[in-house]
C-alpha cells in the first residue's frame, strides 16, 4: 500500500500533533493504516458511491477520537489522506 | 416526688439507648450482606450498560456498512429513510436514559461505562447523519458530484 496526502491534511496533521491533547494521533494513524491491504481499508463510511475509488470517512477511537477522510485508488493500491479532524479537545469539530 | 420522676426518665432513656446500642451492634447499617447487595447492584448495572453499548456499537457498524451499497432503487432508499427516522428516535430515547444517569455520573459511579455508553450514542447520531448525507444530500451537492466525476477518471 502506498500512502500520499494532500497539503491540507499535512498542515492539519502537523498542527494537531504539536498539541499535547492529540499526542495519540500519530500512533493511532500508524496502528490503523499501516500493514493493511486496500480491501481491509475499505471500512468506515463510504461517501462517494464508488467501488474503484472509494472516498472514506473513518472513525478512529470512537466518538471522542479522530475522523480521517481518505481516498483509496484500489487499482494502484494507493491511499490519499485528504483531511483529519479530532472530535473533541481544543481543536475538536463535529464534522467538516 | 420530682426525684422519682427524674429517675424514671433517666431509666427510660437508659433503656432506649441500651436497646438501640444492642440492635445496632447486631445489625449495623453497612453490614457485609448489605454492602455485597449494593455492590452486586452496581455490577448488574455495569453489565447492563455494557450490553447496551455493545448492541449500539454493532448497530453503528451495520449502518456504516450500508454506505458501501451501490445503485439503490427508490424502495431501498425509502427503507434507508425509515431507518434514519427510527435511528433518530432511538438516539433521543437513549439520550434521555443518559441524562437520567447524571446523578450517578456526578458521584463517579460506573463513570467509564456511562462515558462509553454516551460515546456509542454519539456515534449512532453520526452514523445516521452520515447515512443521510451519503444517500440524500451529497448526491444533490453540485461540487461533490463534480469531484466524484473527476475521481472516477483516475
Amino acid at each position: 500500500m502506498k500512502f500520499f496526502c494532500l497539503e491540507d491534511f499535512k498542515v492539519e496533521f502537523e498542527k494537531l500533533i504539536s498539541k499535547k491533547a492529540y499526542s495519540t494521533l500519530e500512533p493511532d494513524l500508524i496502528n490503523y493504516f499501516l500493514g493493511k491491504s486496500a480491501q481491509e481499508l475499505c471500512s468506515g463510511t463510504r461517501l462517494n458511491n464508488s467501488d474503484i475509488t472509494p472516498y472514506v470517512k473513518k472513525r478512529l477511537k470512537g466518538s471522542g477520537g479522530y475522523r480521517f477522510y481518505f481516498l483509496l485508488i484500489l487499482k494502484n493500491e494507493s491511499l490519499y489522506f485528504m483531511f483529519v479532524h479530532p472530535k473533541t479537545g481544543p481543536m475538536g469539530a463535529n464534522n467538516i | 416526688m420530682e426525684c422519682i420522676s427524674q429517675k424514671l426518665e433517666i431509666e427510660k432513656t437508659f433503656t432506649n439507648v441500651r436497646a438501640l446500642s444492642f440492635n445496632e451492634k447486631k445489625s449495623p447499617l453497612l453490614d457485609k450482606e448489605r454492602i455485597n447487595f449494593f455492590l452486586d447492584a452496581i455490577l448488574d448495572f455495569k453489565s447492563l450498560l455494557k450490553e447496551k453499548t455493545d448492541k449500539l456499537n454493532h448497530i453503528n457498524e451495520r449502518i456504516e456498512k450500508l454506505t458501501w451499497f451501490n445503485d439503490l432503487d427508490d424502495e431501498c432508499l425509502m427503507l434507508i429513510n425509515d431507518l434514519i427516522s427510527v435511528a433518530k428516535d432511538l438516539q433521543s430515547t437513549l439520550i434521555r436514559q443518559y441524562v437520567s444517569m447524571n446523578f450517578l455520573r456526578k458521584k463517579g459511579v460506573v463513570k467509564d461505562e456511562i462515558k462509553e455508553f454516551k460515546n456509542s450514542i454519539d456515534e449512532l447520531k453520526e452514523a445516521y447523519e452520515d447515512l443521510e448525507s451519503v444517500f440524500f444530500f451529497l448526491p444533490e451537492f453540485p461540487d461533490f458530484i463534480e469531484t466524484t466525476k473527476q475521481l472516477s477518471l483516475v
